[in-house]
């Protein structure tokens, strides 16, 4: 090894290392240090873990958790489940395949502000078309992103069953599921072609030797076909999990967090104590550091025990 | 056609015209007049299609700035994410030196971090970068490059995720490759960008669609970090549109299709590469 070498070779990684160094590495070491301060407009004083011991005991972060795993598990079974069904049957050497996932895909490109924007319009209390198509079979009109309500209670209500459990046991508000619904939407292309991908690569050949042997059709789904694929399965389902956990734009264009807080997901709580209440910063970045504690948490438990389901190869 | 043959294709009529839907009525309503967008029952194709509202949305808000904003951020940002990435990338995959495994893996380790706890930091970072936009050689005075370009360029200026893309695809060049023409004379940088660039390029067109993808509806960052429509992008443009107009529901969805329809008509141009880099990568740049 040369000095000229190394030095030349310092050169080149010099801009990448410079930029990722000072805004995606070191504002992690950052971040930690401004979570222990009183931190407003300027720098005040030092609290060790006293903004996260505020944020703890603070309601609205249990509240903000809540609405992430209701998120989190409105999203991911619908979404891959239904993306499953559909890449499975494009994938059955279908006429026009290349037509239904250029449709499919269409949504994950667009602007998540825009779409959003679509979406309550869509949902619009008053003149949306949802209401309309619900009264053609006879349903009431909802009040969609303004609705606190959870939906469960509301449908409960509408039976005349509501048996008045405590809160948060009906689940989301009717506001979060058209939250939810979007996600799923924007998301499902996505979905699909990674299944697409993950059935691409399982050899044509096990599951004809499994059809000679005589399983049926679902046999083969079942004890072949998604056994092969759960390396892909666990894939979707940790990067939904991450995604789901930062989801910001659509919450902030459709409710900005309301109606009574019900679609304030920790990411949404951040923006707020960090950017609408200003004085709030360091109580801000110790939010985003127990929501960085509680992703990798998530992610390394769905990795061990996927790692123990998973069939690879 | 065989029956089973009818229903798969029926179920994904369906699937396709309720994930198309939302575009359609987008349209639809951006073709109203106003009265008509708000009828009930709601009408499904515009009686007299009301061309004239996307010139009226263009004018209700700085949307021609908002739009130059976009275009020069996301384009700047993606070139100079590439270049710098595969800069690196190189050396990373070609040459030997001193703390490359670290400084790799560092590297790594940042796409492990949630964008939501970089924020708070960067915004700091950004108000108090030295010498800049007012500020003292200690950071302190002025406001740094808080509520310009450079802003929502340069945190984004390189990508750990281009780096490792970038980088496994060089490891695959043969190093003989590389040697040979070191033997002959070529700099690193004339095999560089005259052999292994023109290879990358698979990778290079990943990378920078996904990267401009990003950049270009990119919301949370560029709304924390500028304050004035000069230097705001496209998507706070609309988002703040959205909030002041809120009623105008005719010229909400003609502002709303106006801001899809770039990235909309870029997807069709190369959706082979968009699915696939979705497939290989399985990442969002």
């Amino acid at each position: 090894m040369r000095v000229g070498e190394t030095l030349i070779a310092y050169l080149w990684i010099a801009p990448a290392t410079l930029i990722i160094g000072v805004f995606h590495f070191l504002p992690v070491l950052y971040a930690i240090y401004i979570s222990t301060f009183r931190w407003g407009l300027v720098q005040g004083r030092f609290l060790g873990l006293g903004n996260y011991e505020q944020a703890l005991a603070d309601p609205e972060l249990w509240n903000a958790f809540l609405v992430s795993l209701y998120y989190v598990v409105g999203t991911i079974p619908v979404a891959l489940t239904s993306a499953f069904v559909v890449a499975y049957l494009l994938f059955q050497k279908i006429n026009f395949r290349d037509l239904y996932r250029t449709l499919l895909f269409l949504p994950y490109v667009t602007s998540t502000v825009a779409a959003a924007m679509v979406f309550s319009w869509v949902f619009h209390p008053q003149y949306g078309v949802a209401n309309y198509v619900l009264g053609l079979v006879g349903i009431a009109p909802q009040k969609w992103l303004l609705e606190s309500t959870p939906a469960l209670q509301l449908l409960l209500q509408a039976l005349h069953a509501d048996p008045g459990l405590p809160g948060w046991l009906y689940g989301p508000s009717l506001a979060l599921v058209v939250v939810i619904l979007f996600a799923i939407w924007h998301g499902f292309g996505f979905d699909v072609v990674i299944f697409l991908a993950g059935l691409s690569n399982i050899p044509r050949e096990v599951e004809e030797a499994a059809r000679i042997d005589g399983a049926g059709r679902w046999a083969v789904i079942r004890y072949v076909t998604l056994p092969l694929l759960s390396p892909t399965l666990l894939f979707l389902i940790v990067m939904a999990t991450i995604r789901s956990f930062q989801a910001f734009n659509q919450i902030y264009v459709m409710t900005n967090g309301g109606p009574l807080n019900t679609t304030r997901n920790v990411v949404m709580l951040i923006f707020q104590n960090f950017y609408q209440r200003t004085e709030r910063v360091g109580y801000a970045a110790a939010i985003a550091m127990i929501l960085f504690g509680v992703i990798l948490v998530i992610t390394v438990l769905q990795l061990r025990i996927g790692d123990r389901r998973v069939h690879y190869g | 056609m065989s029956r089973q043959r009818w229903l798969i294709h029926l179920v994904l009529v369906l699937v396709a015209i309720v994930v198309v839907f939302p575009f359609y009525w987008m349209i639809s309503t951006s073709l109203k007049t106003l009265q008509e967008a708000l009828r009930v029952p709601p009408v499904v194709f515009p009686t007299m299609p009301q061309l004239g509202n996307y010139p009226t949305a263009f004018r209700a808000a700085p949307f021609p700035r908002y739009f130059l904003n976009t275009a020069f951020v996301a384009g700047l940002t993606t070139l100079l994410s590439l270049l710098f990435s595969s800069l690196a990338a190189f050396a990373f995959a070609k040459m030997r030196f001193p703390g490359r495994q670290v400084l790799f893996l560092g590297m790594l380790a940042t796409l492990m971090v949630p964008f939501e706890v970089q924020l708070i930091p960067d915004f700091v970072i950004i108000r108090h970068l030295p010498l800049l936009g007012g500020n003292d050689v200690w950071g302190n005075g002025g406001k740094g490059l808080y509520d310009t370009y450079w802003a929502q360029i340069v945190p984004w200026a390189a990508s750990p995720f281009g780096v490792f893309l970038m980088r496994q695809f060089f490891l695959s060049l043969p190093n003989d490759f590389y040697e040979a023409a070191q033997l002959d004379g070529a700099t690193r940088f004339v095999f560089f960008s005259q052999v292994a660039l023109p290879l990358a390029r698979p990778a290079l067109i990943t990378a920078g669609l996904f990267g401009f993808l990003g950049s270009w509806n990119a919301l949370l960052w560029p709304l924390v970090v500028t304050s004035s429509p000069e230097v705001r992008p496209i998507q706070v443009g609309l988002a703040t549109f959205s909030t002041e107009q809120g009623t105008q529901y005719h010229l909400l969805m003609a502002a709303a299709t106006l801001v899809m329809l770039p990235v909309v008509v870029l997807y069709l141009v190369a959706q082979r590469q968009f699915t696939e880099g979705v497939a290989s990568s399985g990442l969002k740049g």
